[in-house]
């Protein structure tokens, strides 16, 4: 009886509140990822980050790809479905897309929420290989995926030595991993977050590993979101424990250790970990610092907001 | 002396009938005016059987379809238990229902609720007012239109997402009542059968992503009639 009555009061509350967004499918699984293993790319757009992930073709006609592609400052949508190629021909047919939209300017009430829709008819986005070299391959054609991309496990060796600007980097490569998990969480950064009262579940990564999420309190909500050996794309892999203290107007604070390990070709993995214990929340977006610590380094301050470096001076692109 | 005529008889005493109750009433409503004779007991105005308070128990199937602004159609099937209130022969009336949902569909797949949710509920709330009109000497017919929502939340088994809806909208409903003569304790009983319709077209919780939907009920009542 006790569950029935907290979901009659959850439902109630979050009438009142708030907007769940548009009605989920009956019986819909909350966790839809498909599972994709290859080489990750990684390319810049205007300061956001667009990384594609590509199974290889091992002498079929199609592979799977995931394309998460980053804005600044906290926005994410993730594609997957399947390319192929043929010369430098490419296509890629996107039939999922999980969607965390930049709702920072709307009260938590109001936002959507990460979303999930699957794209029927899938979205063809057709690119030509101008360039194929070791490191780089440049795409022309679909605006969504044409650049230039470069592999993301040479080009994080650049992130070498334990100073304050090596630290920064190291969490804004990593940070790009927390944020890519974030938008396969249906109604994270919203009311939606309610659906995990009282229960945990679990997301898998895109690469490996698994993240879980869990929510106790309806009107003071802890949500507690925990990595093991999780990893969406090659190069970032976390683990450790993020947890958010608020009101219902999404004001409180994180707090919680969240280990990374960014695995670097030709040089050992370098690993670290953030303390999320001086980051305040308040209408559900973060003010404050993240405390990023490199093993065998000192504790760097690294502000919330934009990425100081940016990426471009991080991975020497 | 002349005997009068029997017709005569008859006419005198259906006019006494007729005006005399008139009279008294308007006389007790003018205290300035003389007192008022007695009525004669077969003069006194037979008590409105639609007057006093009904209330009732109604087990009903409870269907809910609607479609979304995503061009999906969803329909519930669902098990209701009910409480309905009403008053007098125009008066307010309440339908409120507690819901078990026993089947989902969407866009022709079929759901068994209890294989993919699980602690299940909703509440339909028809509030309105209502006329009551008498069909011979123990048939009663209620009618009337309303205000009205239909709240569902199915909680989501591990790994599947949860549904939930709060729907608002109008509709109406209709009450057939048999009230049998026997009156055990002096309470009236009431036994009968029960139609509300309401067409939804509002969805706060969900960012209005309901286009339209329609809600019927359909059971039983039986219940206790108060004066």
């Amino acid at each position: 009886m006790r569950p029935m009555l907290l979901a009659v009061a959850a439902l109630l509350a979050v009438s009142l509140l708030a907007c769940l967004g548009p009605y989920p499918g009956i019986g819909e699984r909350l966790d839809s990822t498909a599972l994709v293993s290859g080489t990750s790319y990684i390319a810049l757009d205007g300061g956001g980050a667009r990384i594609l992930v590509l199974a290889p073709l091992d002498g079929g006609a199609t592979a799977p790809f995931t394309r998460i592609d980053e804005h600044q400052p906290r926005a994410v949508e993730t594609f997957q479905g399947t390319w192929s190629g043929e010369g430098t021909d490419i296509d890629f047919s996107a039939s999922t897309v999980f969607i965390l939209p930049n709702e920072a300017s709307k009260p938590v009430s109001s936002r959507t929420g990460a979303t999930r829709q699957q794209l029927s008819p899938p979205r063809v986005s057709a690119a030509t290989v101008a360039v194929a070299g070791e490191d780089l391959f440049v795409l022309l054609g679909a605006p969504d995926v044409a650049g230039s991309y470069y592999t993301l496990i040479r080009r994080a060796a650049l992130i070498s030595g334990a100073d304050d600007t090596v630290t920064a980097c190291a969490f804004h490569l990593a940070n790009l991993a927390v944020e890519s998990s974030e938008a396969r969480i249906p109604g994270f950064n919203s009311a939606g977050m309610t659906q995990y009262l009282n229960r945990v579940e679990l997301f898998e990564g895109i690469l490996s590993g698994k993240v879980t999420v869990g929510l106790v309190g309806l009107f003071s909500p802890v949500s507690t979101i925990t990595f093991t050996n999780y990893a969406d794309f090659e190069g970032v892999v976390l683990d450790g424990v993020q947890i958010s203290s608020t009101d219902t107007g999404g004001n409180g604070g994180l707090s919680g250790v969240l280990g990374f390990r960014i695995q670097r070709e030709g040089l050992p993995p370098l690993e670290g970990s953030v303390d999320y214990g001086q980051v305040s929340l308040s209408n559900g977006n973060e003010s404050g610092d993240y405390l990023v610590t490199l093993d065998g380094g000192t504790t760097v301050r690294v502000p919330t907001g934009r990425r100081i470096p940016p990426l471009e001076q991080c991975l020497g692109l | 002396m002349r005997r009068p005529q029997p017709w005569a008889v008859v006419a005198w005493w259906s006019i006494v009938a007729v005006f005399l109750p008139r009279l008294a009433a308007a006389q007790a409503a003018d205290p300035a005016g003389p007192p008022a004779a007695e009525p004669p007991p077969a003069a006194v105005e037979p008590v409105d059987r639609r007057a006093g308070w009904r209330h009732e128990f109604s087990p009903a199937w409870h269907m809910a379809t609607f479609f979304s602004e995503e061009q999906s159609h969803y329909t519930f099937h669902s098990l209701s238990l009910g409480y309905l209130m009403s008053v007098n022969a125009s008066g307010p009336f309440l339908h409120l229902s507690f819901v078990v949902p026993l089947q989902a569909r969407q866009d022709g797949q079929v759901h068994s609720v209890s294989s993919v949710y699980q602690n299940s509920g909703g509440l339909d709330l028809l509030v309105g007012w209502q006329w009551r009109w008498l069909l011979g000497e123990a048939l009663e017919i209620e009618s009337g239109p309303g205000a009205h929502v239909n709240a569902l939340n199915l909680g989501g088994k591990p790994g599947l997402t949860n549904f939930n809806a709060l729907q608002l909208g109008v509709g109406g409903m209709s009450v057939l009542r048999w009230r049998p003569g026997w009156r055990p304790g002096r309470v009236g009983w009431t036994l009968g059968m029960v139609t509300a319709l309401a067409l939804d077209l509002y969805d706060p919780l969900r960012s209005n992503d309901l286009k339209y939907g329609f809600v019927l009920r359909l059971g039983g009542v039986v219940g206790v009639d108060l004066p």
